[in-house]
């Protein structure tokens, strides 16, 4: 930057800082060659048109009254639709006095044209609420078949007790009644 | 699950006892074999001349043989659309010409429900359904 401006300035006694300033602010001004700088610069601020502001939306009203388990509600629900009787929760609840237990024969009738059956031994009582299931294990045509039949379908027609276990099974799963391989059959 | 090196019993009067998969038909590279799936079988073992006195001498298959076979009971548990899961002590096929009609003319032991599509007449055979 020269300083020959120094000699075309008016000598109106302003302070030399002052007139620095001034002249250096001046020369800035001409030298910047974009029509759209602001003020103070020495750097250039983006001028975008502003976004649309985010929309902030209210929360839908709830289905439920509050303070209710919806989860809870769901398998009233569903127990009301698919086991209106209750038979089926007197089949396998622990402390029903018609509880079935591992080691009872039982034979499941399913609702099919060709009025399937399945005769077998509980080997397994899996308690899950609605995805409650029940394991039979029978031997059919010297070949052991095992079912697993869920409780709560709408394909199964009646479960028929057959017989007790003859002596109360010390294990809530059977899975020694399957054949032991290794030992060979 | 059946595939490659899979031992089978065979449960028809054909003439073979034991068969060993080779290749699994209609399904995607590596993918297994189960109950109603076609496969390619060898003959490993044969039955007694006793048991074949009902099958004619063209249908009776040798050791070595390869044939085509159906899936009708698998160890693996297969599912059915009701949620039943279902599982057999063994793995069976029945061998089958290549128009899927059964090679013997009986068939022993129990058979799965999921044959009805596609093979009736091992259906109409078969003892026991499960």
């Amino acid at each position: 930057m020269s300083l020959s401006f120094l000699q075309r300035l008016p000598a109106r006694g302003f302070s030399a800082a002052e007139t620095c300033l001034t002249a250096l602010r001046n020369q800035m001004t001409t030298t910047l060659s974009d029509s759209r700088h602001v003020q103070n610069a020495g750097y250039q601020l983006s001028s975008k048109p502003k976004k649309a502001p985010i929309k902030i939306r209210q929360p839908a009203p709830s289905l439920l009254p509050k303070g209710s388990e919806p989860k809870q509600l769901l398998e009233q629900k569903l127990t009301s639709e698919l086991d209106p009787t209750g038979w089926r929760r007197q089949l396998f609840q622990r402390s029903s006095p018609l509880a079935l237990r591992p080691g009872d024969v039982v034979r499941v009738h399913f609702h099919s044209e060709t009025s399937h059956t399945f005769v077998g031994t509980i080997m397994v009582i899996r308690r899950r609420g609605l995805d409650t299931s029940v394991r039979l294990r029978s031997e059919v045509a010297q070949l052991g078949v095992e079912m697993s039949v869920k409780v709560y379908s709408t394909s199964v027609k009646n479960f028929e007790f057959i017989s007790r276990a003859v002596k109360k099974a010390r294990r809530a799963k059977l899975y020694y009644l399957r054949p032991d391989e290794k030992k060979g059959k | 699950m059946i595939y490659l090196k899979s031992i089978l019993n065979v449960i028809d009067n054909s003439g073979a006892a034991l068969v060993e998969c080779v290749n699994v038909l209609g399904k995607g590279n590596k993918t297994a074999g189960r109950v109603g799936d076609r496969i390619v079988v060898v003959v490993q073992s044969i039955r007694s001349a006793k048991l074949l006195a009902q099958t004619s001498a063209q249908n009776r298959v040798q050791r070595g043989d390869i044939r085509h076979a159906v899936i009708v009971r698998t160890k693996k548990e297969f599912q059915r659309h009701d949620g039943t899961v279902v599982r057999f002590d063994d793995n069976a096929c029945v061998l089958i010409n290549k128009q899927g009609e059964p090679i013997g003319t009986r068939v022993m032991g129990v058979v799965a429900r999921e044959l009805q599509q596609g093979y009736s007449k091992i259906i109409a055979l078969a003892p026991k359904i499960a």
